[in-house]
């Protein structure tokens, strides 16, 4: 492929990205950073667990979202009889009196399913997390004695992160697979927050989402793209200088004088970002140049995806776990702030 | 009168030694005979200070005994001759009893030229009534010290300082040196120091502008150039300032607001730079980098 065609390539498909962002943003007000995280999740090919409280529209942001990606959507609600077949098949009588057997919600669409929701999946058994686990990893399982594979799923998740009875933390490795952790807050600014109390059209989520463009992306071509953008973005030597300080940084956040106000630092990280966790990292901050119109990575497009792709990664100590939402996220920030370019040793 | 003359001269020859032995006399030969006298053996060269001694020997009657009232008294000083001591002993022999008498002087006389004094007779008397005499003994006073002593001082000859080594030569290359050590100091100081002790001279970007003005204008020499600058931003804000942050960092410090678009400016070169891999020309980017650090140094210095 000739540069003038990867760069015509690079350019339509950000266009279709950019589309899609504003299509979105017709419908959802208020999760412009969150529309900006999906939308970079989507081209780095990455899962997304979503967090936030109830009604907050996360539900109508992923709806709209696959409208816009195009290919099926599937959807799953995490229960705690839920077991794994459940996700694979289902049985039931049919119209003449007989059991019968079909393909569930992983399966039924086939290779043309893009979305793959799982609704509240801390409230899923481990059973189910283990599943969706591999399923993430590998795209692909077995059923009905043939494999099905699943090379354009990009599962979102979300959980509810106020209540906890009758749920099931999902481990570390599972958080792992997850390309993005995406906070969906309710918006600060008054008039949104009017608009959304007053305006009518923000009442049926069904016809809202109805508003979005279908088929903007043709997400049957997105790995390929992916494969494109990716090793069309250079990092420079000082980058990756600031991007291995910011890992360091992750494991050993005392050595960069970070600290944090409530707890201590030395005691608050048991593990940091995994080599998958940085290699997501680095993979979503592409992506974020692509989006800014560049070819090199600026510590910029770390910045804006820091957060989502670290903060869920971090393993805390269990004493602090019950904090992580807020201490991890504190952490990050300064990180952020503490680490800077030029590294410290070039610095001195 | 041939005889006559040799005859006067042969009782000549033979008085004379008995004219040289001190001629002592006793007024009543049978009453005190006088058997040694014993004067000093030199009788020139004497000086102040010393002392001279002589004795004699008298014998006299068993039963006669020396009258001691007239002996001369210790200390008596006749003509610069003072009586040191005066010791007196006696002994029994064949019937007679012998006095010895020792006399022991000390000159303190002096004089500017050689002078004759004489050791003063003496009179030594016995109970019965007989005396012997002493005669004075004559000698020459040797004196050490010039005839006619003056004042010290108008004989004194100045001292004089000793002539100076010629050292002008030497000073003035000592001071060269000196000079070129200071001279040197100053400049490797200069060159090296951080003078983060003088006033105003501890900022940011004053640190950066030193640190720029020794880099080389190679594609590293830029390089560095450009991470100084961040650094020096990143410490003015506090953390890692991105160029897309540069209107809040302008607007939390106001002393650079008037520079905000050359700051941006310079955020996009540098991104260029450092991330881009866009090498611009080595020597012009430092220039810009350097009178950048010089108005931001300004503004810092808030002058």
């Amino acid at each position: 492929m000739t540069s003038v065609s990867i760069a015509t390539q690079l350019a339509d498909w950000r266009d279709h990205a950019l589309t899609l962002e504003n299509e979105v943003k017709k419908v959802v007000v208020g999760q412009d950073k969150a529309i900006r995280a999906i939308n970079i999740a989507i081209f780095a090919r990455g899962h997304v667990l979503l967090e936030g409280g109830v009604g907050v529209g996360k539900t109508t942001l992923l709806q709209s979202i696959a409208r816009g990606l195009g290919g099926a959507y599937e959807r799953i609600e995490g229960t705690v009889d839920l077991m794994p077949n459940d996700l694979i098949y289902h049985t039931f009588l049919g119209e003449d009196g007989r059991p019968k057997v079909e393909e569930g919600p992983l399966l039924r669409a086939g290779e043309q399913l893009s979305v793959f929701f799982f609704n509240e999946i801390n409230r899923a058994r481990p059973q189910v997390h283990a599943l969706m686990l591999r399923v993430m990893a590998e795209r692909h399982v077995n059923a009905f004695k043939k494999e099905y594979r699943l090379p354009h799923m990009l599962v979102f998740a979300d959980r509810n992160q106020v209540e906890k009875n009758e749920t099931f933390e999902i481990p570390s490795a599972a958080r792992d697979r997850f390309m993005m952790e995406i906070p969906i807050e309710i918006p600060e600014d008054r008039e949104l927050r009017k608009a959304l109390m007053f305006d009518v059209k923000f009442q049926h989520a069904e016809r809202l989402t109805q508003q979005v463009q279908g088929g903007v992306l043709a997400y049957d071509q997105l790995n390929a793209f992916s494969d494109v953008l990716q090793s069309h973005i250079r990092a420079s030597d000082v980058l990756e200088d600031y991007a291995l300080d910011l890992w360091q940084a992750t494991q050993s956040p005392a050595a960069f004088g970070i600290q944090l106000d409530s707890v201590d630092v030395n005691r608050l990280i048991h593990t940091g970002a995994s080599p998958r966790g940085m290699g997501m990292l680095l993979k979503a901050a592409r992506v974020h140049a692509w989006l800014m119109q560049r070819d090199s990575l600026y510590p910029e497009d770390i910045h804006a995806v820091f957060h989502e792709i670290i903060a869920h990664r971090l393993v805390l100590n269990p004493m602090f776990e019950s904090r992580r939402t807020q201490l991890s996220r504190e952490l990050t920030n300064q990180i952020l702030a503490s680490v800077s370019v030029p590294a410290r040793a070039k610095a001195a | 009168m041939k005889q006559i003359f040799l005859a006067w001269l042969v009782v000549g020859l033979v008085a004379m030694p008995a004219g040289a032995e001190t001629p002592v006399a006793a007024t009543s030969p049978a009453a005190a005979q006088v058997l040694n006298v014993r004067n000093p053996a030199h009788y020139a060269g004497i000086q102040m200070g010393d002392v001279l001694q002589r004795s004699l020997q008298v014998a006299v009657a068993a039963q006669d005994q020396l009258n001691d009232s007239n002996l001369p008294l210790k200390g008596l000083q006749r003509h610069g001759i003072e009586l040191r001591q005066l010791a007196v002993s006696s002994a029994v022999k064949d019937g007679k009893k012998i006095y010895t008498l020792q006399f022991e002087y000390q000159v303190f006389a002096n004089s500017g030229q050689p002078v004759q004094l004489q050791l003063p007779a003496e009179r030594v008397s016995f109970n019965s009534g007989a005396t012997v005499e002493l005669p004075a003994w004559r000698f020459w006073l040797m004196s050490q010290l010039p005839d006619r002593l003056h004042p010290a001082k108008p004989t004194l000859i100045t001292q004089y300082r000793p002539s100076l080594v010629e050292t002008q030569t030497t000073q003035l290359g000592l001071g060269l040196s000196a000079l070129l050590a200071v001279l040197g100091g100053l400049i490797l100081l200069y060159r090296n120091a951080d003078w983060t002790w003088l006033p105003m001279m501890n900022g940011h970007f004053a640190h950066a502008y030193r640190r720029l003005k020794r880099l080389p204008a190679t594609a590293d020499g830029q390089k560095q150039a450009a991470l100084m600058m961040q650094h020096a931003f990143n410490q003015h804000y506090g953390q890692q300032l991105l160029g897309s942050e540069v209107h809040a960092f302008v607007q939390q410090q106001p002393v650079f607001q008037s520079l905000e678009s050359q700051i941006q400016a310079f955020f996009a070169q540098a991104n260029a730079l450092l991330y881009g891999g866009q090498l611009p020309a080595a020597t012009e980017y430092l220039q810009q980098c350097k009178a950048l650090a010089r108005e931001l140094r300004a503004c810092e210095r808030r002058v």
